[in-house]
Parts: structure tokens; C-alpha cells; sequence
């Protein structure tokens, strides 16, 4: 790579635009000057309150109205472990689960999650051990980047819970709304099997 | 200089360095090559960091959250060839939350020599016009759709095609033939081969753009403080990001920190920096938050680099015994209008000459500009499109003789490098073939039935580069409990490597991997362990500067050991984790209770990698074997069963391997079967800019078994045997598949990928071509 500038075009036709250049020299003065700067404290109106069980905690957040589930585990409770892949409900990275089901909390907006209960990856493990779908995605390396596997693990909790022994086929449709990009699809298969047995075992 | 000796190959003398007395002499390390039994190399040690990824504690650089940050979005040419009239921000910013808006009016920064960071002409659809920066996501989301841009739309050609004509719209005003002719890459000569050839063959292929999709789009955190300026970045390595920031902003690297914790995919899209890091540095210092950019998905495909579309004529002349007399490969490739990565855009080196035995090769890139993004590395760039050709054609030549495609690839093997005439570091191609053919149970001639659903069989083979003599640092400390860390300037990129580099270290201490700790993925008090984790290479780059750092501490510890009980440095061995000392008495010792006992000050070292010995080639190898079922009704193409042999050296980790394989092959059957762009021939902007429009394998889509045969020869290459695995499995699937859909189906389709809609319409073309008839599989190209 070079240090060379590209060569000068023409300028422009000045539009009535403002930049912050014409603001600093003085061209528009007052309060947007102060926001540009950093100064001000943002002046928007603090938004409405929700109430979420996340992880069996009860949990009060203020959200704005078009946030989303996903925004607001993350930005609001900084639950960052839920991933966003797409945000348009095409990747299933976002997985949680809403009273027990399966959902792209992309799709979903915080406010219609107002009272109901959440499940996210940070809620699974026990405090002293990891649930077998955790376990068994480190024995059969069910992951590669690990940005699908917080999404992955979700779909197949939801999967486990409604039906004790699924098998192969049904593992591979309950994770076909998560993508992998890595392609781990068989490790993931394999350990979905892995932990439907083991939590069959009473393990 | 070091000695030379020959070395005879297929009747041809070359000369060469021995490889071990190379090991030993450079940095004169006392490495002896590994031996076959290995207490921690070759098991499957679970991946490092796995309970953090499991638990969803593991840290992205999209999981970044700075106090006061500022949330950045990009506003992108919707045309393909532009000039920006008038730009009007001021709605924008008056947005409430809105702090910054940066526009081609107020910022002057390059890109590079070509082009300014914003610019006023606009040559791809994807290209930066403006940028903001707002308190929230939502806001700059809304501020976005403020600034208003009167375009005036010009001219553009989108097809390289096109592009070559006399009268096509000119992309650069120069010719739209990047540098004005070929590469060209030659040998022998062809015309004289075609002529002795018995059978000349010729076919045309076309393969499509591939977008990496990396499930964590790209993008960065930028924070400038009194220190200077710190980027979490999704990044495959920190090292490379930090130099050209710190080139293109003129600053010392010392003052530029990178971070990246863990990146979700890269794929060869994330090596270096993009303007969005640019972008998100100035808005960072313009309003002294911290910034974050992290494109959306739409924005992802069209803004970052693809595999471009390539074409591809070959001809081949063959003997009626089988041998290969003349192969003429010429390539299509485009460029893009900037043609940042031309040299990926289309090669005339790589497997066309190197993968058979061939007197007579001619190479021609064709390198073209277009008014479209430039391409960028993508899992085995260059050698995937000529793999999905090449590897095709030979199975068409072979057909052409009525010969077993599997063994006219093996009547024309070769054992050394006809390109630059030397010995391979090792080559186990062949026994890739025999374990593949027997896993998959491949015969010919094939039945693909009468049915509705129809059955075929496919192979491929692979050939892949390997790691060239590079410097790497790794730094091992010891500490006095008999813990080790390994401290690496590399990034976490989910292949895996980090995990095996610690096997590394653990076998040549004789410790167990547990004890090994990683400090990683940050610019700050990291070696230069590599730029950027590209090319395959990590492993067979880094891992010997590892074993070279964790040999220094163990000739540290042991002369400590010795000095502890008054023997000789020389009278101790390290032996299966245990500290022996010859003709003494004492018990073995192992490595921890060695380190209680005589280590106060942690025991520190550098490593650094050997070159590689003189006089050879180093590549990678394999070959894929897959089954496939093709519906005639539907179209639907399924992959039964894959088997992947691959040649890589020495294997640190089979379960991580499996994965590597796995997922390479699950990653190239999306381009062969399914991935494809919708382009607007009108604007050029891509219509299915999502991921489920731009439909890549779900788990749906997997066969139900993927194979991988891990052939192990130990490559004398480096001191640790490795070669590449991270893109060799996904070079070779795209042929092996679309192979066996031409044995199922009786004909060839040369377009890819192998979407319904094609297999159809070549169904329906050759019922109605004269003299076809139904159910007759003729095994002849249509
Ligand atoms: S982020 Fe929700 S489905 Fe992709
Ligand atoms: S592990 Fe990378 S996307 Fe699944």
C-alpha cells in the first residue's frame, strides 16, 4: 500500500449542507455545536419500562419501543453472549428461548417480551457444572468460531426439553434454523445425540 | 552454506538440503525430529476456550461496550458507476443523538492512491459514500436515511466479457484489461503437444461469486486515548491490522493497540484493514468517543471482497494410454474496478501446472476490470474456481479415452514440482487416492439406475500451497509451579490452531496441556507471531517457533536441574514428562516437581522459526470421494457420503482436524450446489443481500457422513511435520461433487453452482437434443 494521495478531483457544487467543519468556523452556532461537541447530555426522553425474567432473575429495563430482544439482552444487560448474525431472523444466532420456545430474538421486540421469561446461553450452566449440551459440545468440538454456538445450543434446549430422545433427524431440524457458517453441522448433530443420551442416563 | 546432497525423483536429480541437518543447524536449536510415539501431538485435545464459547462468555469484538460509544453506520453507492452531484447532510445531523456525519465534503483521507477514503466518483455498487455516527444504533440507522445524494448514474459493465469488448464503458480509462495483457505461465510447448496427442479435448466452465458469510459480519471498535488508539476488530490477525493503521494514519505502531479476542469467521475476508476501520478511527477522533461499526448483513456482501465469477477454457491432449501430452487453462477473472486483490482475481499458476505429469502447460489469466467490488482471498482463492474446472475436465478427458477417471489421474502422477523442478517436502497424494477409493468403495464403470433418483460417484484431487521460510516468534514462560504460558500474536479464528500450538509446546516439555496457558489475540505484549492467519499456514508457520521456545526453557530448566544436583547438563534426558538423570540414582522428576525444586524466576524464551531446508517444494494434498443422489424431477441434488483424504503432514489434533475438514467440505459445497448472487444487470446491486436468499448449507444439506482420512507423513519441511489443512478441504469438494452429478446424471453441466433450476434445464435440453433417449446415460458431455 501506498502513501500517495489520489489525484485532486473537482469540487463540488456546495449544497446547503452542514459539516462540522462549518460548524467549528462559526457557520451554525448554538445547540447543535454543543451536541457535536460532546457536552450536552442527550436530551432524549428516558424510555419505557419492561420487566423480563431472564435467566430466572427478574430484570427492569428501559427500552425504546422498536428495540429488539436481542439489542436489549445485550446493550441493556449486556448479555452479550446472545450473537446477532443478520437481525432479520435468517441466521438463528440470536436463539433464546421465550416461556420455554425457541425464538430469534431479533424478531422479537423487547416490549413483547414485557413479563414473560427468558433463557439465554448465560443461564444454562449450573453453577458448578455445565449442562450436558454444553459438555457435549466441547467432547465432540460441535463448534469452530463459536459465533453460531450460543444460537446452536439454544435450539437444541428447547429441542431436549420437549422430547427426551430425539433422533438424528429431529436434531438436524431443530438446529436447521442456525447457520454454520464453519460448516461443524455434523459435530453438532452428534453432539445433540450425545447430550439426549446422556440426559436420558439422569446425567 | 550448507551441505547439499542429491536426491533422485522419478529419474530426475535435484538437489537438496537434508532436511534434519537444516533443523538443527538453523538457530541452532537441538530440535531433533519427532519421533512416532507422542504423549500429547495427535489426540484430540478439546479446543482451548471452548467452556467460554459453550457458556456464551467468549468476548467478540462485536461484544464490545465502551462507556459513551458512539454507533457508526455506512451509507453505500447504490449504482455501479456514479458521480456524486450533491450531498446534503445537514437533516442528518440535526437528527437528535446524531454526532458526526462524514462525507466526501469534509473528509479529504485516502484509501489509497487510487481513491479517497470518500470520493466523489463512485465505481462499485457497495462503495463508501458517507458515514455517521449517532448515541444509538436506531438513531444512526435513521440519520442514514437523512443524508441525501443526488447521483448522476454513468455508464457501467458489470460482465468481464462485456468488459473486454472495444466499445465497453472504460472502468479505469486505461484499457479494462488489468496491466494491458495476461499472465501467462508456460511450458514445453502446447502447440507441439496437441499435435502428438492422440484425443484433443475442449470444454468451457463457469463458476460463481462466493461470498464468505462469515456469521460475524465485519466491523470494529476504534477508541483513541492519551496512549493513541485501540481497535477490537473481528480480525484473523491482529498484527497486519495494526501495521496498516498505523501506516495509512502515519502514527507508530507503538501507538496503535489492536484486540481481538475472538473472531466469528473470517474465511480470508478479515485480514487486514477495509475503510470501515478508517472510517470508524476518524469518527473515533472526531468526536472523542469511542466508535463502533459493525456493518449490517445487507451491507456485509456488498461492501467486503467475494470469490470473484471466473471462466475457464480448456484444452487437453491426450494419449489413447492415458498420458497427458498438452493442457492449454484459460482463466477469466475479475478484478473489480479498484482491483485491490487482483492477483486473486484470476492466476496462471497453481494446479493446472503443477498436478499432473504434463510436458507442455500454457497459462493465461485474463484479468478484468468491471464496475464491481474487488475480489478478496476466500477459502483457497484461485484454486477453488481452477479445482471446480480443472478437476472436471480431467475426469471429462478421461472419459473421452473411456478410461476410470481415478486411474487416468494416476497413470499421470508425478513426484516433484514441474513448476519450479524440485522435490516435494513430502507428497501423499497417491496414498490419498488408495484410502479414498477404499473408504468410499469407488468403482467404474458406474450405475447411476433408471429411476427417477439417479446415483453417482465424484473425486477430486487436491493440491494446495504450503508454507514458504517466514519468520515467526513465540514466547514461552515457565513458571516456578510448573505452569507454562505461551504468549502469541495471533488471532482466534476458530480453526483451531491456538489448541494444537499448545500441544506443541506441551510435547516438547513433557507437559501436559493443561498446564499450558495462551496469552493471544492482542497487539499488545504479543510477538510478531504472524500478520495475518491466511494461506493455511498458521500452524506449519508458528508451530515451529513454539516447539523452538518451549525447547530453549526446557534446555533452561535442565541445566538448572543439573546444576541442582551437581551432574552434568548432558547426563539428562526429558523422557515422557519425566526428568532422568544417566548413571545416577535419583528418582525421574517431573517437570513440575523439577520447577518447585529449582526454579525461582520464572524461565523465559523466545522462539523463532527455522527456515525451511533448501531445495524443495511444499505443498498439501488430498483427495475427496463423495456420493451423490440427484433428483430428475425436482432437480435437488443431495450429498450421500463424503470421503476426505488429505495429505497435511503430521496431524496435532484429529478432532480439530475432523472439524477443519468437515467444515471445509460442508463450506465449498455451497458454491458448488447452491450460493449464488443475484446480480441487477441495471445497477449492479445484489438482490438476494441476505442469508436466506443467498442460501449457503444449512444442516439440512450435509450428508450424513463426512469422512476424513488423515493420511500422516510427516513433512520435512519444518520441525513440527505440519502442513495446511485450513483450506485444502475446501479446494477439492466443489469438483469431487459436481463430478458426481455428471455420473449420475449421464451429462455434464458446466455452470456453477448445480442450483435445481440448471440440473432441469440440462435435463429437459438433452431429452429434446436429437437422437437422445430417456433413461440412456451415455457418459458423453453435452
Ligand atoms: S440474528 Fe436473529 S436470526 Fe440472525
Ligand atoms: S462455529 Fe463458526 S459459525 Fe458455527
Amino acid at each position: 500500500m501506498s502513501d500517495r494521495k489520489p489525484p485532486p478531483e473537482p469540487p463540488l457544487p456546495r449544497g446547503p449542507e452542514v459539516t462540522r467543519r462549518d460548524l467549528l468556523t462559526g457557520r451554525v452556532a448554538g445547540l447543535m455545536l454543543d451536541r457535536l461537541q460532546g457536552e450536552e447530555p442527550e436530551a432524549l426522553p428516558a424510555p419505557p419500562l419492561i420487566r423480563l425474567t431472564v435467566n430466572r432473575v427478574s430484570r427492569e429495563l428501559r427500552v425504546p419501543a422498536h428495540r429488539t430482544l436481542a439489542e436489549a439482552l445485550r446493550v441493556n444487560l449486556g448479555l452479550t453472549g446472545t450473537k446477532i448474525g443478520c437481525d432479520h431472523g435468517e441466521c438463528g444466532a440470536c436463539t433464546v428461548l421465550l416461556d420455554g420456545l425457541p425464538v430469534y430474538s431479533c424478531l422479537t421486540l423487547a416490549h413483547d417480551a414485557d413479563g414473560r421469561s427468558v433463557e439465554t446461553i448465560e443461564g444454562l450452566a449450573s453453577s458448578d457444572a455445565l449442562h450436558p449440551l454444553q459438555q457435549a459440545f466441547l467432547t465432540y468440538d460441535a463448534f469452530q468460531c463459536g459465533f453460531c454456538t450460543p444460537g446452536m445450543i439454544m435450539a437444541l434446549k428447547a429441542l431436549l426439553d420437549r422430547r427426551g430422545t430425539p433422533d438424528a433427524e429431529e436434531v438436524r431440524q431443530a438446529v436447521s434454523g442456525n447457520l454454520c457458517r464453519c460448516g461443524n453441522y455434523l459435530h453438532v448433530i452428534a453432539a445433540g445425540l450425545a447430550a439426549a443420551r446422556s440426559l436420558g442416563d439422569g446425567g | 552454506m550448507p551441505r547439499m546432497v542429491e536426491l533422485e525423483v522419478d529419474g530426475q536429480t535435484y538437489k537438496v538440503e537434508p532436511a534434519e541437518a537444516a533443523l538443527k543447524e538453523a538457530g541452532k536449536q537441538g530440535l531433533e525430529p519427532w519421533g512416532e510415539a507422542l504423549a500429547v501431538v495427535g489426540s484430540a485435545v478439546p479446543r482451548r476456550r471452548g467452556a467460554e464459547h459453550v457458556t456464551g462468555q467468549a468476548r467478540y469484538s462485536s461484544d464490545v461496550q465502551l462507556p459513551g460509544m458512539l454507533h457508526a453506520r455506512l451509507l453505500l453507492s447504490p449504482h455501479a458507476h456514479a458521480r456524486v452531484r450533491r450531498i446534503d447532510a445537514s437533516r442528518a445531523l440535526a437528527l437528535p443523538g446524531v454526532r458526526a456525519v462524514l462525507t466526501c465534503l469534509n473528509t479529504d483521507a485516502a484509501w489509497d492512491e487510487e481513491r479517497r477514503l470518500f470520493d466523489h466518483t463512485l465505481r462499485y455498487a457497495g462503495q463508501e459514500v458517507a458515514a455517521v455516527a449517532a448515541a444509538d444504533e436506531e438513531a444512526a440507522e435513521e440519520a442514514l436515511e437523512l443524508v441525501d445524494v443526488e447521483y448522476e448514474v454513468l455508464p457501467a459493465v458489470l460482465d468481464p466479457q462485456a468488459a473486454l469488448m472495444a466499445d465497453a464503458p472504460q472502468v479505469r480509462g486505461e484499457g479494462n484489461l488489468y496491466g494491458g495483457k495476461p499472465q501467462v505461465y508456460r511450458r514445453g510447448d502446447v502447440q507441439r503437444g496437441l499435435a502428438s496427442a492422440e484425443v484433443v479435448h475442449t470444454q468451457v466452465y463457469r463458476t460463481s461469486i462466493q461470498h464468505h458469510a462469515c456469521l460475524e459480519v465485519h466491523g470494529c471498535v476504534a477508541s483513541w486515548d492519551a496512549a493513541g488508539l485501540t481497535v477490537w476488530d473481528s480480525t484473523q490477525g491482529v498484527h497486519l491490522v495494526r501495521e496498516e493503521l498505523a501506516s495509512r494514519l502515519k502514527v507508530p505502531a507503538t501507538k496503535v493497540r489492536v484486540v481481538a479476542e475472538q473472531t466469528g469467521g473470517g474465511f480470508g475476508s478479515k485480514n487486514g484493514i477495509g475503510p470501515y476501520h478508517l472510517v470508524a478511527v476518524l469518527l473515533a477522533r472526531q468526536t472523542g468517543r469511542p466508535v463502533r461499526l459493525f456493518m449490517p448483513r445487507a451491507q456485509e456482501f456488498i461492501a467486503s471482497h467475494h470469490r470473484p465469477a471466473t471462466q475457464h477454457e480448456l484444452t487437453g491432449g491426450v494419449m489413447r494410454d492415458g498420458r497427458l501430452m498438452a493442457l492449454v487453462h484459460r482463466i477469466i477473472g475479475q478484478a473489480g474496478a479498484y482491483a485491490e486483490n487482483a492477483e486473486l482475481a484470476a492466476g496462471a499458476y497453481g494446479a493446472t501446472a503443477e498436478l499432473y505429469r504434463c510436458p507442455n502447460v500454457l497459462m493465461e489469466a485474463w484479468i478484468v476490470h468491471t464496475h464491481t467490488q474487488s475480489p478478496g482471498a476466500c477459502r483457497g482463492p484461485v484454486g477453488t474456481e481452477v479445482h471446480l474446472a480443472l478437476e472436471q475436465f480431467i475426469d471429462e478427458l478421461a472419459e473421452q479415452l473411456a478410461m476410470d477417471p481415478l486411474a487416468f489421474r494416476v497413470r499421470n502422477y508425478v513426484r516433484a514440482d514441474q513448476t519450479r523442478r524440485r522435490p516435494y517436502s513430502s507428497k501423499a497424494l497417491d496414498r490419498c487416492y488408495e484410502a479414498g477409493a477404499r473408504g468410499l468403495g469407488w468403482r467404474w464403470p458406474q450405475d447411476p439406475g433408471h429411476g427417477r433418483v439417479r446415483r453417482g460417484l465424484g473425486m477430486s484431487s487436491i493440491i494446495w500451497h504450503g508454507v514458504q521460510s517466514e519468520p515467526s516468534q513465540a514466547v514461552a514462560t515457565l513458571y516456578a509451579d510448573g505452569s507454562l504460558q505461551l504468549t502469541l500474536g495471533l488471532a482466534l479464528i476458530g480453526t483451531g490452531s491456538e489448541t494444537a500450538l499448545v500441544q506443541v509446546a506441551a510435547e516438547e516439555l513433557g507437559v501436559s496441556p493443561d498446564q499450558v496457558s495462551l496469552i493471544i489475540g492482542d497487539t499488545r505484549g504479543t510477538p510478531y507471531s504472524i500478520d495475518s492467519s491466511y494461506g493455511s499456514r498458521t500452524l506449519a508457520l508458528v508451530g515451529p517457533a513454539v516447539r523452538a521456545a518451549a525447547a530453549e526453557v526446557k534446555r533452561q530448566l535442565l541445566a538448572r536441574v543439573a546444576r541442582g544436583l551437581g551432574a552434568e547438563p548432558e547426563a539428562l534426558r526429558l523422557e515422557a514428562g519425566q526428568i532422568v538423570v544417566r548413571a545416577r540414582l535419583e528418582p525421574p522428576m517431573s517437570v513440575a516437581e523439577a520447577c518447585r525444586q529449582f526454579v525461582s524466576a520464572p524461565l523465559m524464551a523466545t522462539g523463532r522459526r527455522s527456515r525451511n531446508p533448501r531445495g524443495y517444494a511444499h505443498e498439501s494434498f488430498g483427495a475427496h470421494f463423495v456420493e451423490v443422489e440427484v433428483d430428475t424431477e425436482t432437480g435437488a441434488v443431495r450429498v450421500l457420503r463424503a470421503i476426505c483424504a488429505h495429505d497435511s503432514g503430521r496431524i496435532i489434533n484429529r478432532l480439530l482436524a475432523e472439524s477443519q475438514v468437515q467444515g471445509g467440505f460442508v463450506q465449498a459445497s455451497g458454491p458448488a450446489l447452491c450460493e449464488e448472487p443475484w446480480l441487477d444487470p441495471a445497477t449492479g446491486l445484489q438482490l438476494n443481500a441476505n442469508l436466506h436468499d443467498y442460501a449457503v448449507p444449512t444442516a439440512l444439506d450435509v450428508p450424513d457422513e463426512v469422512q476424513a482420512l488423515l493420511i500422516e507423513l510427516p513433512d520435512l519441511g519444518n520441525s513440527i511435520g505440519a502442513k495446511g489443512l485450513g483450506e485444502p478441504p475446501h479446494v477439492g469438494a466443489g469438483a469431487a461433487i459436481a463430478n458426481a452429478v455428471a455420473h449420475a446424471l449421464g451429462l455434464r453441466i458446466r455452470e456453477y453452482p448445480l442450483t435445481r433450476a440448471r440440473v432441469l434445464e440440462a435435463l429437459r435440453s438433452a431429452r429434446e437434443a436429437p437422437g437422445a433417449r430417456e433413461g440412456q446415460a451415455s457418459h458423453e458431455g453435452i
